[in-house]
C-alpha cells in the first residue's frame, strides 16, 4: 500500500465541471434567497449602469444648451438612483453571505461527519494533517464562490448585455468598432485559462505538502530535538519553501497578465472608436454626448469580462478544493452496516473465527485460516512475538478492518449481520495508542460512557487505581489535559484509558497491551480488581508479561498469523513446547 | 504599528524590491492618468477647435501609454508579489526555526492545530497585507497627490465640491474597520478552535471509533462549526450597514461634479474637455476611498494575524545554552545528579535526587506509575530544567554544555513511540541522515527489528504512516529502538523502550546491547525484573524520591520495596510446581 509522505504530491482528477456543479447543488434549498439576491443585484446593476447614460443627456440637451433646470433634476434622478444601489447592496450582502456560510457550513458538516464513518485503513494510509486541510482550507476556499462568486458571475454576465444594449441604441456602427477586438481577447483569456487552473493547482498541491510537514514536525517535535535533527529539519522545511514559493509566483504572474492584455486591447477599442467617431462627429451622424458616454460605457464593458476571468481562477481555486472535498466524500467506507443489519443482542460472550483469513495489504496474509472458539466468561491470553498478528486479530472482532475469507461469529452471530454501533458499544477496546483528548481527566474517562455519573466516573478510575494520581493533580478529575496527554505519564495515560473501558461496561473486554507501562505492583492491583469486574464477561488479553497472562484461561500462542499451542497455563506447560521454552527462558533469567 | 515595525525587519532583507515595487506602483499611478488628459485634449482641441491633425498623435499616446503602464504592472506585481513571497517565507522559516528551539513545556501547553493556525491562515493574512494591501494602499496615496495636484490647479472650487463627501467617505470606512476588527479576530479565534477539534478528532479516530462516539464528535464539531457560522455571518451584517454607505457617497461625488461642472461648462469657466478630465480623474480619487474599507480590513487581519505570530517567535525558549557553553566532541559518559528537585504546577515531581552513574555503566530505574521516572530521564537531555540541583556530565554540569552537543551525546527512546511518515530507513536514520545502509541494517539488526523490516514488500524502503500506522506496537518500539542505537551515543536512554515487545526478543536485545562494542552508559526505565536484574546500579523510585538502591542481589538481600516487586513478579513462578524444585532463591 503506498503511503503518503509530505513531499509526494496527492493524485488528483482533473478538472471537471462536476465538481461546481456538485458544490452548487448545496444551495438547491436557498433557491429563494439566490433568486432575491439575483434580484436585488439586477436592480443594482441596472442603477448603476444609468450613470453614463444620464451623463450623455446631460451634456447633449441640458449643459449643451444651458438648462441650468434640467440639470439639477438630472442630477437628483441620479441619486435616487444611486441611493437604490445602495439599499439593493445592502440586502444582497446580508442574504448571500447568510446563505454561502450555511452552505459553507453544511459541507464542512458533511465531510467531517462522512470521515466519522471511514475505515482504519483509510487513515493509515495518510497524514492526519493532509485530512485535515480538507476538512479546514478546502471547505473555506468555496466560501467566496458561495458567498458572492456565484451572484457576481451572473450579474456580471448581465451587466455585459445591459452595456451592449445601451451602447448600441447610442450608435451602433461606434459599438461594433468598440467591440471587434473582443474576439481577440475572449482567445487569448482563453489559452491563458489551462495554464493558470495548472499553475493554481500545483500551488494547492505544493501547500498542502508544506502543512502537512508541519504539522508532523510539531507532533513529532520531541523526537526531533532529542536526535539533534533541527537544522536538517530547517533545511528540508527551507527547499519546501522555496518550491512553494516558485510554483507561487510562475502562477501568481500569469494570473496577473491578464490584465495589462485586457488594457491594451481596451486602448485599441478606445482608439478605434474616437478614429471613427470623430468623422462621424463632423457629419453630425453623433452626438458629443453620446461619444462621452460611449467612452465610459467602453471601461464599464470591459469590466464585466475582467470579472469573468478573474471568476474563472475562483472557479478553479474552487474546483481544486472541490475535487479533494469530493474526493473524501466520494471514498466509500469500507466497513460499513450491511442494507438490514440486525441490532446485536446483548452479548454473552461467545467468539467463534471460522477460517479467517486476513492482510493489511492484498496477497500479504497476516492470518491463515484461523479458527477457535471461546466460550462466556472465558479470558483468553494471546501470546506470541511481536507481529505474529495478536493484535490483528483482535482488530477484527470490532470490524475495525474486515477479514478477507471465513467468517468471525459473537454468540453464533456473523459481526457482518449486525451494527456497528451495537457491535462496538459492547465491545471494550483498549488499544496499544493511548489517546487523550483535550478536556479533562473526568471528561477522559467519560468518554466510554457520556452519561456516566461523577460517582462511576471516580468508581471506574479507582478499579484501576488511577484514583490516587488523579486525587493528587491540582484540580482533581477535573485537570486540563491536552491532545497526546503531555502532562501525564505513559502509564497514566494506559490508566486513564483503562478506565475509560471499563466506564463502557463491556460485555466483551480486549485489553491490548493495556498495562505495558504500568509498573507490576499496580498493575496486579488492577488486575485482581478487574477480575472481580470482569467475572462472566470474556475477556482478550495480550501482554508479554507472563505474569500477566498465567491466570488466563487459555493461552493461545500465536506465530506467523497461526495459532501453533492451545491451552491453560498447566497445560502448555506440560506440553513442554512454543509457550514452556518462553516460560522456561524467562525463569532462567530470573533466578 | 508595532507589528509594522516587527515586519519590516524582515522586509528590509529585501530593499530593493521593496522600493523598486514602490516605483512602479508610482509609475503606474502615473500612466493611468495618461489617458484622462488625452481624453480632455481629443475633445477641446480635435472637436471642439477642429485641430484633427493632431489625432494621430494622441492616439499613439494612448497606445504607448498602455503598453507602457502593461509593463509596469507587470514589473510592480513580479517585485511585490517576489517581496511579499520572501517575507513568507522567511517569516515561515523563523517560526519553524523557532519552534524547533521551543521547549517541551512548551509543546505541552500549545496545542498542535493553534500552532498550525499561526502557519497557514496568520501567515496568509500577511502575505495578503503586502501582496495587495501594499499596492492597493500606494496607489490611494499616490494618486490622491497627483491627481488632487492636477485638479486643484484646473480649479480649485470645483475641486473642493467635487470632493466634498471624501470626508464622509473616510469617516464610514474608518467607523467599519474599527467595527469589524473584533469580529474578525475573533472569527480566527473560532476557526482555531474549530481546527484543533477537527484535529483531534482525525489524530483520535481510532479511539473515537472503538467507542463508537461519532455522535458525541458529531455535536462537539456541529457546536464549534455553528459559531464559526455565527461569528462569519456577524462580520457579513457589519459589513452590510457600511458599505452601502461608501458606495453611496461615492456616486453623490460624482453627481456634485456633473451639477457644479456642468454649471461651470455652461457659464464657460471650464470646457467641456476639462469637465471629461475631471469626471475620470475623480474615479481614481474615489476608488481607492472606497477600497479604504477593505483596505482597513485587511490591515487588521493582518495586524491580529501577526500579534499572534510574533506571540509566537517572542516566547522565549525555556531551554537555551548557556553564554560559556562547552562543546565536547564525546563524552566519557559519567553522569552524576546532585540534590535534583523538579517542581510542575507547585508540585515536587523529584524530591533531592542523588546518585552518580559511572561510564559505561547501567543504570535501571524503577518504581510505580507517576513516581517520577520519565521526568528523571528527561533531566539529564535537557528537556526540562532542574528546579533545584545541579546534574553533571563528566563532572562538567550539564547546563554548561551547549544544549545540542550535549543532546548529540544522549540518545533516548520514549515512551511514547513517535515515527514519521517515511520510509523505515529514513526514519531509523533521523538522528543520521548521513548513515549508511550497512550502518542502519546493523542497528536493526541489534533492535532485533531487522527480521521483520527483511519481511516487507519494500524492506527499507518501506514508507510507514504517521506515527508508525501500519506497524504493531512492539515494531514501531523496535524501528526507534533501532533510531537511538543508530547514532552509537556515550548516554542511552531506554524509556519503557521494549514494553511491548515479547520477553524473549526482549532478551536478545538487552544481550546485543551489551554486546556492543562502544560502551554506553544505560538509563533503563522498566517495570519487568528481567528487564533490569543485571544493571550495575537499580534505583527505586516513590513519590519522586529514591527509596532503594544498589544491584540486584543487595536489593534482593534488603528485602524491601524491591524484593516485593520480585515476589509480586514471580510469586506464580516461585510456587509453580514445574519450576519449584529447580528453584533456589537467594
Amino acid at each position: 500500500m503506498a503511503r503518503n509522505r509530505y513531499f509526494e504530491d496527492e493524485k488528483i482528477d482533473s478538472f471537471n465541471p462536476h465538481n461546481i456543479r456538485r458544490i452548487l447543488r448545496y444551495l438547491k434549498p436557498f433557491k429563494k434567497q439566490v433568486l432575491i439576491a439575483l434580484l436585488l443585484m439586477a436592480m443594482a446593476a441596472f442603477a448603476d449602469l444609468m450613470g453614463p447614460y444620464l451623463t450623455k443627456i446631460a451634456i447633449d440637451r441640458y449643459i449643451g444648451e444651458g438648462n441650468l433646470q434640467g440639470l439639477l433634476w438630472i442630477s437628483i434622478l441620479y441619486i435616487v438612483l444611486l441611493a437604490v444601489n445602495g439599499i439593493c447592496i445592502r440586502f444582497r450582502v446580508l442574504i448571500m453571505s447568510k446563505t454561502g456560510h450555511k452552505v459553507i457550513k453544511r459541507i464542512r458538516k458533511d465531510l467531517f461527519q462522512h470521515i466519522q464513518k471511514l475505515s482504519f485503513s483509510y487513515f493509515d494510509s495518510r497524514p492526519a494533517g493532509k485530512i485535515i486541510v480538507r476538512v479546514m482550507n478546502n471547505v473555506n476556499s468555496l466560501q467566496h464562490l458561495l458567498e458572492n462568486g456565484l451572484i457576481d458571475i451572473i450579474t456580471d454576465l448581465s451587466r455585459f448585455l445591459v452595456i451592449l444594449i445601451l451602447m448600441f441604441n447610442l450608435h451602433f456602427k461606434l459599438t461594433i468598432y468598440a467591440i471587434a477586438v473582443m474576439p481577440i481577447l475572449t482567445l487569448l483569456v482563453f489559452l491563458m485559462k489551462k495554464r493558470i487552473r495548472i499553475g493554481w493547482r500545483d500551488v494547492q498541491k505544493k501547500n498542502s505538502n508544506l502543512n502537512a510537514y508541519i504539522h508532523e514536525s510539531l507532533t513529532g517535535m520531541k523526537i526531533t530535538q532529542s536526535f539533534v535533527r533541527e537544522d536538517k529539519n530547517s533545511n528540508i522545511f527551507k527547499d519546501l519553501l522555496a518550491s512553494n514559493r516558485k510554483v507561487w509566483m510562475h502562477t501568481v504572474m500569469l494570473t496577473h497578465s491578464i490584465w495589462p492584455i485586457v488594457l491594451i486591447i481596451n486602448t485599441i477599442s478606445v482608439i478605434l472608436m474616437y478614429l471613427a467617431g470623430i468623422s462621424y462627429l463632423d457629419k453630425g451622424l453623433v452626438s458629443i454626448g453620446a461619444l462621452v458616454a460611449l467612452l465610459q460605457y467602453i471601461w464599464r464593458l470591459w469590466q464585466p469580462i475582467i470579472n469573468i476571468s478573474n471568476f474563472y481562477n475562483q472557479i478553479l481555486v474552487a474546483n481544486s478544493a472541490a475535487e479533494r472535498i469530493f474526493d473524501v466524500l466520494d471514498t466509500e467506507p469500507d466497513i460499513i452496516d450491511i442494507p438490514n443489519a440486525i441490532e446485536l443482542p446483548p452479548i454473552e460472550g461467545r467468539v467463534e473465527f471460522k477460517d479467517v483469513t486476513f492482510g493489511y495489504e492484498e496477497e500479504v496474509d497476516i492470518l491463515k485460516n484461523l479458527n477457535f472458539k471461546v466460550e462466556i466468561g472465558e479470558t483468553i491470553a494471546f501470546v506470541g512475538a511481536t507481529g505474529a498478528g495478536k493484535s490483528t486479530i483482535i482488530n477484527l472482532l470490532t470490524r475495525f478492518y474486515d477479514i478477507d475469507q471465513g467468517s468471525v461469529l459473537i454468540d453464533g452471530i456473523d459481526i457482518k449481520d449486525v451494527t456497528l454501533e451495537s457491535l462496538r458499544k459492547q465491545i471494550g477496546v483498549m488499544m496499544q495508542d493511548t489517546f487523550i483528548f483535550s478536556g479533562s481527566i473526568a471528561d477522559n474517562i467519560k468518554y466510554g460512557n457520556l452519561d456516566a455519573s461523577e460517582e462511576e466516573v471516580k468508581e471506574a478510575a479507582k478499579i484501576v487505581y488511577a484514583h490516587e494520581f488523579i486525587k493528587k493533580m491540582e484540580d482533581g478529575y477535573n485537570t486540563q489535559v491536552n491532545e497526546r496527554g503531555s502532562r501525564l505519564s505513559a502509564g497514566q495515560r494506559q490508566l486513564i484509558s483503562f478506565a475509560r473501558t471499563l466506564l463502557s461496561d463491556p460485555a466483551i473486554l480486549i485489553l491490548d497491551e493495556a498495562t505495558s507501562s504500568i509498573d507490576t505492583k499496580t498493575e496486579i492491583l488492577v488486575q485482581k480488581a478487574t477480575d472481580a469486574v470482569l467475572e462472566g464477561r470474556t475477556a482478550f488479553v495480550i501482554a508479554h508479561r507472563l505474569s500477566t497472562i498465567r491466570n488466563a484461561d487459555r493461552i493461545m500462542v500465536i506465530d506467523n498469523g497461526e495459532i501453533v499451542e492451545v491451552g491453560s497455563h498447566d497445560e502448555l506447560i506440560e506440553q513442554k513446547g512454543f509457550y514452556y521454552e518462553l516460560y522456561k527462558a524467562q525463569y532462567s533469567r530470573v533466578i | 504599528m508595532d507589528i509594522l515595525k516587527k515586519l519590516w525587519i524582515y522586509i528590509r532583507r529585501y530593499k530593493f524590491m521593496f522600493y523598486g515595487g514602490f516605483l512602479f506602483i508610482v509609475l503606474n499611478v502615473l500612466t493611468s492618468m495618461i489617458p484622462g488628459y488625452l481624453n480632455r485634449r481629443v475633445i477641446d482641441d480635435v472637436i471642439r477647435d477642429n485641430k484633427t491633425e493632431l489625432l494621430l498623435g494622441f492616439l499613439l499616446s494612448y497606445m504607448l501609454a498602455a503598453v507602457l503602464r502593461s509593463i509596469f504592472i507587470l514589473i510592480q506585481r513580479y517585485l511585490i508579489e517576489g517581496l511579499s513571497q520572501n517575507l513568507l517565507r522567511d517569516l515561515k522559516q523563523s517560526v519553524y526555526d523557532h519552534l524547533q528551539k521551543m521547549s517541551f513545556n512548551f509543546f505541552n501547553q500549545n496545542r498542535t492545530g493553534e500552532l498550525m493556525s499561526r502557519m497557514t491562515g496568520d501567515m496568509e493574512a500577511i502575505r495578503v497585507l503586502f501582496a495587495e494591501g501594499m499596492i492597493q494602499f500606494t496607489r490611494a496615496i499616490f494618486y490622491l497627490i497627483f491627481v488632487g495636484i492636477v485638479l486643484i490647479r484646473e480649479d480649485v472650487q470645483l475641486t473642493l465640491i467635487s470632493l466634498a463627501v471624501s470626508p464622509l467617505i473616510a469617516f464610514f470606512a474608518y467607523r467599519l474597520s474599527t467595527r469589524i476588527r473584533p469580529i474578525f479576530s475573533k472569527i480566527r479565534d473560532q476557526y482555531s478552535d474549530l481546527n484543533s477539534t477537527v484535529q483531534e478528532n482525525i489524530s483520535g479516530i481510532r479511539i473515537v471509533k472503538a467507542f463508537h462516539q461519532q455522535c458525541y464528535e458529531m455535536e462537539k464539531f456541529d457546536e464549534e462549526n455553528n459559531e464559526y457560522f455565527i461569528r462569519n455571518y456577524k462580520a457579513a451584517k457589519t459589513w452590510s450597514k457600511y458599505f452601502p454607505i461608501i458606495e453611496f457617497l461615492g456616486g453623490v461625488s460624482t453627481v456634485l461634479l456633473l451639477y457644479f461642472g456642468g454649471r461651470l461648462v455652461i457659464s464657460k469657466e471650464i470646457t467641456l474637455g476639462v469637465w471629461m478630465q475631471f469626471n475620470s480623474y475623480l474615479w481614481m480619487i474615489i476608488m481607492p476611498m472606497r477600497m479604504i474599507g477593505h483596505l482597513v480590513n485587511m490591515f487588521n487581519r493582518a495586524v491580529a494575524s501577526g500579534e499572534r505570530i510574533f506571540k509566537v517567535l517572542e516566547t522565549e525558549a525555556e531551554i537555551t545554552n548557556n553564554e560559556k557553553a562547552v562543546t565536547l566532541d564525546r563524552v566519557k559518559g559519567e553522569v552524576e545528579f546532585r540534590r535534583v528537585s523538579l517542581k510542575y504546577d507547585d508540585q515536587y515531581i523529584l524530591k533531592e535526587i542523588d546518585f552518580q552513574a559511572k561510564a559505561g555503566s547501567t543504570v535501571a530505574i524503577m518504581g510505580a506509575t507517576g513516581s517520577g521516572k520519565t521526568s528523571l530521564i528527561n533531566l539529564i537531555a535537557r528537556y526540562y530544567d532542574t528546579t533545584k540541583g545541579e546534574i553533571y556530565l563528566d563532572g562538567i554540569n550539564i547546563k554548561d554544555f551547549d544544549l545540542k552537543c550535549l543532546r548529540k551525546q544522549i540518545s533516548v527512546v520514549m515512551q511514547d513511540v513517535f515515527l514519521f511518515s517515511e520510509t523505515i530507513k529514513s526514519n531509523i536514520a533521523y538522528g543520521s541522515p548521513e548513515a549508511t545502509l550497512e550502518q542502519i541494517k546493523k542497528a536493526a539488526d541489534i533492535a532485533d527489528a531487522s527480521k521483520f523490516i527483511e519481511e516487507m514488500d519494500d524492506k527499507y524502503e518501506t514508507v510507514i504512516g504517521e506515527r508508525g500506522m501500519g506497524l504493531s506496537g512492539g515494531q514501531k518500539q523496535r524501528v526507534s529502538l533501532a533510531r537511538a542505537i543508530l547514532e552509537r551515543s556515550p548516554i542511552l536512554i531506554l524509556d519503557d523502550a521494549t514494553s511491548a515487545v515479547d520477553m524473549e526478543t526482549e532478551h536478545k536485545i538487552q544481550q546485543a546491547l551489551e554486546s556492543m562494542e562502544h560502551k554506553s552508559t544505560i538509563f533503563i526505565i522498566a517495570h519487568r525484573i528481567s528487564s533490569v536484574r543485571n544493571a550495575d546500579q537499580i534505583l527505586i523510585l516513590k513519590d519522586g524520591q529514591i527509596i532503594e538502591r544498589g544491584r540486584h542481589e543487595d536489593l534482593i538481600k534488603k528485602k524491601g520495596e524491591y524484593f516485593k516487586m520480585f515476589k509480586e513478579q514471580y510469586k506464580e513462578l516461585l510456587e509453580d510446581k514445574h519450576f519449584k524444585e529447580k528453584l533456589v532463591v537467594s
